[in-house]
């Protein structure tokens, strides 16, 4: 299994291959001529981006694919976090005409600046890439109801989308679409219980659901069924761990966890968990669909309004999971994760369950022994 | 002049010790208590008989103006608050580890209901979580949109029916009926009180000004936490007043002033005397601040956005557009360039606040778009312990040289 964060591949599993030499053409292959449409953060309306004959990739963990962060640092602060300096690297030092548009919606005070940097340099560069914009309502549900709201700026992006691209929304291949998304997050699931169990490793189970992110829709079911396939009749036992944060740990860390005898059954991770564990049902009508999404999606530390609902899921993953010992990944300088740490490692004390903050900025993939040297200590404390 | 000049200063004194002693008194007698981030709309409460409001953002920057916001920051980091988080929110945290043992205002009475917003930044819909997570106290999220172009009426629309939204919270939480006369003329207050503060910046325009972009951070502090009252009126027109005295009797804070600057971001609340004594010794001024420029107004320009005197929630849902943060780059661009103009500035400071990211984040593009010579400092805007006065200066005085 390829190393998620290496310098040369993202993936390689079974036959696929993503590294930062073939980027382009990786997407090229997949997009069949279809426009690319970059999106941030991690939950766009890919299904309605497929549906209208795009080809939506998602900016996560691009780690692998820049080398250097020298254009991004023209632009943003080294206070940045590493999500939203490597995004803004990936972009402008992509290769001309990748991308037919940018998507984003409102996430923090970070990643709502970011739109306007892009199109500040891509416009000196002359390369104007369509910005599309949405705004998800983050009032608590209980006192406001904004689903008027949300399905007119669903409605506002089909149009944009119709006019930027020449194409026209069809109900009947979102339909399809969303099936199709509603499938790949049932394969998501089962794969996690399969990681769960020890039948798979969790670092493969990450390097498949990752690199979906840059795959069509159709592929990522193919991947993760291929992978669902490799798992191995003797379920391996190992100690009770659950993983939070914005992205996983890097695959040393990973592969360190899963070797000094943790088993990974529970994660609470945007870019898994908290993505693949709700899909709405399918349905010919976006603006319902959205609204269902946004409002029972399994709960983010980054969609506000999910606050209280984020504490109690928490709280209850680690009982029912029988959970002895938590990992968060914290990603440097991400506040809203930040804020939630003492929160959750003073209830996870209170019901006798360890927990271990590790912390990763830039250029800590270099220096990962450190952190595999406390995540040794920290298996050998949950033996006691 | 100095008597002139001690009267602003000592009327502030008055009134913030007497509104944050109102605030204390009137909350412990039973008064229906909310926390609200700094722009969201105040003059809702004077809508009730008995609705008082704090500002922890405001208390915490009086906290580092009174040199305690490292204390303070500790506090919360020594509980597992990162310090890389804003030093608002660790001081404000650490503020409610011992009941403001060392604030200047003995805390903040405890709140009944946390109004945040998602505009400003929306990292404070997450502090205030900390609050409502520990006191079980209800958290009302305002989610206001960011403007990448000025403010749609549809989002204007979503705004206002957000307000009404918290009326009807704060009458099923407090029992008390919210009145609209009543929350009139409370914004007709605050919009007299800022065509005064206006009056007050406004004087900035003559050479040498008659005031500094510091006098303006100290004294905008009644905007945050008197608004719709008579005090901020009052203050606001004295504040005023005595800047065109100091005019008419050539009284300038620079008397040889030979660099013009703008500052932009949040004040450096640790630094406020030491930073305008030795810029002055530099023979420098920093006239105007986006920072408190942009209060009253909208996206765009530092011009007031005006009150018709008709729809006061149509205004107030206008106007939370009000500072920078919840606007784009090129919106701050635009607003930013007009007050170049306007106060023939010859510099500009980028100061990089380590914490206030919306702040922050798009400065390095804006400082290239600057088309008057310009520095970037950094500093963080409350806690002194990430900010070097050396390393600050050499860059100022460097700005300085280039300005011919």
């Amino acid at each position: 299994m390829g190393n998620l964060f290496s310098e040369d591949s993202i993936v390689n599993y079974d036959g696929l291959k993503m590294n930062k030499k073939n980027i382009k053409s990786i997407i090229a292959q997949n997009s069949s001529d279809k426009p690319v449409v970059a999106c941030f953060p991690l939950y766009p309306p890919v299904e309605l981006l497929s549906s209208m004959n795009l080809y939506p990739i998602v900016l996560w963990h691009l780690k692998g694919f820049i080398s250097n962060l020298l254009e991004s640092d023209l632009h943003i602060q080294d206070y940045a976090c590493s999500i939203s300096r490597e995004l803004i690297q990936f972009v402008l030092s992509a290769p001309d005409k990748m991308l037919d548009g940018i998507f984003s919606y409102n996430a923090c005070d970070t990643l709502r600046n970011i739109p306007e940097i892009l199109t500040y340099k891509s416009t000196a560069r002359n390369q104007d890439i369509p910005m599309f914009r949405m705004h998800v309502p983050q009032v608590n549900r209980a006192q406001s109801n904004p689903n008027m709201y949300l399905a007119d700026e669903i409605s506002n992006l089909i149009a944009c989308i119709e006019r930027t691209f020449s194409v026209q929304f069809s109900s009947k291949q979102f339909l399809q679409t969303t099936r199709d998304y509603a499938k790949m997050r049932g394969l998501c699931q089962s794969a996690e219980n399969y990681v769960a169990r020890g039948q798979l490793s969790f670092a493969a189970f990450c390097d498949v659901i990752l690199s979906g992110y840059f795959l069509p829709i159709e592929t990522q079911i193919d991947n993760l069924s291929k992978l669902i396939s490799q798992q191995t009749k003797r379920p391996l036992t190992g100690k009770n761990l659950m993983i939070s944060g914005i992205m996983p740990p890097p695959t040393p860390i990973i592969q360190a966890i899963e070797s000094s005898g943790m088993c990974v059954v529970a994660n609470d991770i945007a870019s898994l968990k908290r993505s693949y564990a709700y899909s709405p049902e399918p349905t010919d009508n976006p603006e319902d669909y959205y609204i269902d999404f946004f409002r029972n999606r399994f709960p983010c530390t980054t969609l506000l309004y999910q606050s209280d609902v984020r504490a109690d899921n928490f709280i209850q993953m680690i009982k029912h999971y029988d959970i002895r010992g938590v990992i968060f990944s914290g990603e440097k300088f991400c506040e809203y994760e930040y804020f939630e740490f003492p929160y959750l490692e003073k209830n996870l004390k209170d019901m006798g369950v360890k927990s271990l903050i590790l912390e990763f900025a830039v250029n800590d993939v270099q220096y990962l022994d450190a952190h595999i040297t406390r995540v040794e200590a920290f298996s050998e404390m949950l033996d006691k | 002049m100095a008597t002139m000049k001690s009267q602003a200063g000592r009327h502030l004194t008055q009134i913030m010790t007497q509104g944050y002693m109102d605030l204390h008194d009137k909350a412990a007698k039973g008064a229906f208590c909310v926390w609200i981030a700094i722009n969201v709309p105040a003059e809702l409460f004077s809508g009730f008989d008995n609705v008082v409001y704090a500002v922890p953002e405001s208390h915490a920057a009086m906290c580092a103006g009174k040199g305690i916001g490292a204390l303070m920051c500790e506090k919360a980091e020594d509980i597992g608050y990162s310090m890389d988080l804003c030093s608002y929110a660790r001081i404000d945290i650490g503020n409610t580890t011992d009941n403001g043992k060392d604030s200047p205002t003995f805390g903040l009475p405890k709140p009944d209901l946390l109004v945040s917003n998602t505009n400003n930044c929306a990292l404070l819909t997450k502090w205030f979580d900390v609050h409502h997570r520990n006191w079980k106290i209800p958290h009302f999220i305002l989610d206001t949109p960011f403007c990448y172009t000025p403010q749609s009426a549809k989002n204007r629309e979503y705004i206002v029916a957000q307000c009404h939204d918290l009326i009807h919270l704060i009458e099923d939480l407090s029992g008390q009926k919210f009145y609209e006369d009543l929350f009139m003329a409370a914004v007709q207050k605050t919009w007299n009180g800022i065509v005064a503060w206006k009056n007050f910046l406004n004087t900035a325009k003559n050479r040498p000004s008659p005031i500094t972009a510091f006098d303006s951070f100290v004294h905008m502090a009644p905007f945050l936490t008197l608004r719709g009252s008579n005090a901020l009126q009052a203050h606001f027109t004295l504040l005023a007043d005595e800047a065109h005295a100091k005019m008419a009797n050539k009284d300038y804070p620079v008397p040889n002033e030979k660099y013009r600057l703008f500052w932009d971001n949040i004040a450096p609340w640790h630094q406020l005397r030491k930073m305008s004594k030795r810029l002055a010794e530099l023979n420098a001024n920093i006239v105007g601040a986006s920072y408190t420029s942009c209060m009253g107004t909208i996206e765009g320009s530092f011009d007031l956005h005006v009150w018709d005197e008709t729809n006061p929630f149509d205004y107030i849902a206008r106007t939370m557009n009000a500072y920078m943060c919840p606007h784009g780059m090129e919106l701050r661009q635009a607003s930013m360039q007009k007050a170049i103009k306007d106060l023939s500035i010859n510099g500009v400071i980028f100061a990089s606040n380590r914490s206030c990211k919306p702040y922050s984040v798009t400065q390095m593009d804006q400082k290239k778009m600057c088309n008057v010579p310009s520095v970037m400092i950094e500093l963080d805007h409350a806690d002194v312990r990430k900010y070097s006065e050396e390393s600050t200066f050499i860059r100022i005085e460097t700005l300085l040289e280039r300005i011919l």
